[in-house]
């Protein structure tokens, strides 16, 4: 498949997006923890443009208002009592589209982050594997295989019924990323094995090894530069997963939990199909994958060509 | 062929060992458990709890309760579900049916159409059935179950074309997720055993159309597809959790979030390890369809 420069655009959607959801802060007119018990279960509300300016209704009150731009350290918003939810309200009256950039910021870090990890412990694993003695890279292959076998969520869902219920979403954040990462090293260790056994026999890596380079260094130096591009590819491929893995855990209730805000967390919603019917936008979080998945597909790919 | 099947079978046999072993290790870490939360109830005698305990035997060193629960799950026993307070096997048996149910048939309707969909792209490689397989398989990848699920969710509450917690829709949310890994990889095999020498060989000696198919081309096409049997159907698995969750689909899946919220143990490990049996069953199926398909395993070494 032939994308030509479509990566670009890729990569450039990404960077804007990873720069909102950390800019959240600035960018986000409400706290996302900010309750507006008035206006609960608000739809998303409409702009018009009225004598030059921008003006929007009051959810509370319905009155109109006019938006006001970088005032009180935020990009946009309208002066209090009054109310606008761009995108919407929650059952607490919180704003969907403030709650999306904090959710974001959670849910997108922890996908990288996780990524991060395994990729990590699949590299090391399967250059351990790959250079190392012959029964490390058995028991390694063997550990990889349990980790396959099993299908993923299963896994996952059931390494984190052991764990307490109730935590912090701080610490569910370190957990996530490390439990994810540590369930999903299996893929690129295997990737990574069978690479460094062909350039274990490549020339130049004979070649160092004849000189008398030791395994590490010939991993080091000869070996790492050559997997760069795997790795990142690998890790354009398995962000979304990760991400897919925490909307998925929060969305049950077992990931990300209140007073926290990830992707998930916002779309409990849809466990409840006549409640989701009845405010769909509240599964807007959801119409969100779709476009980073396609990202980062698109960077993997032209990464892997 | 013995040989090969007995090692086959004993390292699924130990893979459940690891598996099982491996979840009861952590539910040693776990703090708390079904009953912790009498515990902060007052009104209820703490003996009252230790004797609940020990009913259940959680009040056991934790190899001797998995020695225990070994031997009765290898007869067929798995123990009991506190929440429900009846045998784990009688609970799971007709959730894990109707899970099975849709899951398989998800998987082998997916399995059609993308081997139909990969055919017809080795077909003519570069024509537009190749181009159409080849965005499809994009396009199918970011409609992930739980982007498809709540949407299709929504739609039938909505609509009411659909019903909620029906099969048809279960069915629908499922199988998009599928079809890409297997259409993408059976169109790369497909397409290089299409490509090879031996194929144009087969054409110069006049052969063509079902038997240049059916006879040189599928089988040596089908080796990478068969590895892709049981990771195929463990991603299937694991998406019918989503789905069965949302629309509200009675299978096991919505029982083991619960069994996990309740701190229902058996029941957790049970399901755990029904995925990990289901798994080992499928790739042993596999194993018996690459020993049937390539010779090069049942010479021997």
């Amino acid at each position: 498949m032939t994308r030509g420069g479509g990566w670009k655009w890729a990569a450039g959607v990404l960077a804007g997006l990873y720069a909102a959801v950390l800019g959240a802060g600035y960018l986000a007119p409400y706290d996302a923890a900010e309750q507006h018990r008035e206006a609960p279960l608000v739809a998303p509300q409409a702009v018009h443009f009225e004598g030059g300016r921008l003006v929007v209704a009051d959810a509370i009150s319905g009155r109109k208002v006019a938006v006001r731009w970088f005032s009180g350290g935020h990009l946009f918003g309208v002066e209090a009592p009054a109310v606008y939810f761009p995108l919407g309200s929650d059952a607490f009256g919180r704003d969907q589209f403030s709650r999306m950039l904090y959710g974001g910021r959670i849910s997108l870090m922890a996908a990288v982050l996780g990524a991060l990890v395994s990729l990590g412990v699949g590299l090391a694993a399967g250059l351990l594997s790959a250079l190392g003695p012959v029964w490390l890279d058995a028991l390694l292959m063997r550990a990889g295989e349990v980790c396959l076998a099993l299908p993923w969520l299963y896994l996952l869902l059931g390494v984190r019924a052991f764990l307490p219920l109730a935590l912090e979403p701080d610490t569910v954040f370190v957990l996530f990323v490390l439990l994810a990462g540590m369930l999903g090293w299996a893929r690129p260790a295997r990737l990574f094995r069978g690479l460094g056994l062909s350039l274990k026999q490549s020339g130049y890596v004979e070649a160092a090894r004849g000189f008398g380079a030791s395994r590490w260094y010939v991993a080091r130096r000869h070996m790492l530069g050559e997997l760069k591009g795997v790795l990142g590819t690998q890790g354009a491929l398995l962000v979304p997963q990760f991400l897919l893995a925490e909307v998925t855990l929060s969305m049950f209730g077992l990931g990300i939990n209140e007073p926290g805000v990830s992707w998930g967390t916002m779309l409990d919603v849809v466990r409840e199909p006549a409640m989701l019917a009845m405010h769909p936008w509240m599964a807007l979080p959801a119409m969100l994958l779709a476009p980073v998945i396609f990202c980062f597909q698109l960077c993997a790919d032209a990464m892997a060509g | 062929m013995t040989r090969f099947f007995a090692r086959r079978v004993a390292q699924a046999m130990l893979l459940l060992v690891v598996v099982s072993a491996g979840v009861f290790a952590l539910a040693a870490l776990a703090p708390g458990d079904y009953f912790a939360e009498l515990r902060s109830d007052p009104r209820v005698d703490p003996a009252a709890i230790e004797t609940l305990r020990a009913r259940y035997g959680l009040d056991r060193p934790l190899a001797v309760r998995y020695g225990v629960w070994l031997g009765e799950a290898v007869r067929g026993d798995l123990g009991v579900s506190l929440a429900y307070n009846m045998p784990v096997t009688e609970l799971l048996a007709p959730r894990a049916g109707k899970s099975l149910e849709l899951a398989a048939t998800a998987w082998v309707l997916g399995w059609i159409l993308s081997l139909a969909l990969a055919v017809g792209a080795a077909v003519r490689p570069g024509g537009w059935m190749d181009r159409t397989t080849g965005w499809l398989v994009s396009g199918l990848l970011v409609l992930p179950e739980v982007l498809l699920a709540p949407v299709l969710a929504l739609v039938a509450a909505r609509t009411g074309i659909l019903r909620l917690g029906g099969f048809e829709l279960a069915l629908l949310a499922l199988t998009p997720g599928v079809a890409p890994v297997l259409l993408r990889h059976g169109r790369a095999a497909l397409k290089e055993a299409a490509g090879a020498a031996y194929v144009e060989a087969a054409r110069a000696r006049g052969i063509a159309g079902r038997r240049l198919w059916l006879v040189y081309i599928f089988p040596a096409a089908a080796n990478p597809l068969i590895s892709l049997f049981g990771m195929s159907f463990a991603g299937v698995l694991s998406g019918s959790l989503v789905v069965e969750a949302v629309t509200g689909w009675p299978g096991m899946g919505p029982l083991f979030l619960d069994s996990i919220a309740g701190r229902d143990f058996y029941v957790v490990v049970a399901v755990t390890l029904m995925m990990a049996a289901l798994l080992a069953a499928g790739n042993l199926a596999a194993d018996a369809m690459l020993y049937a398909l390539d010779p090069r395993l049942r010479r021997p070494q």
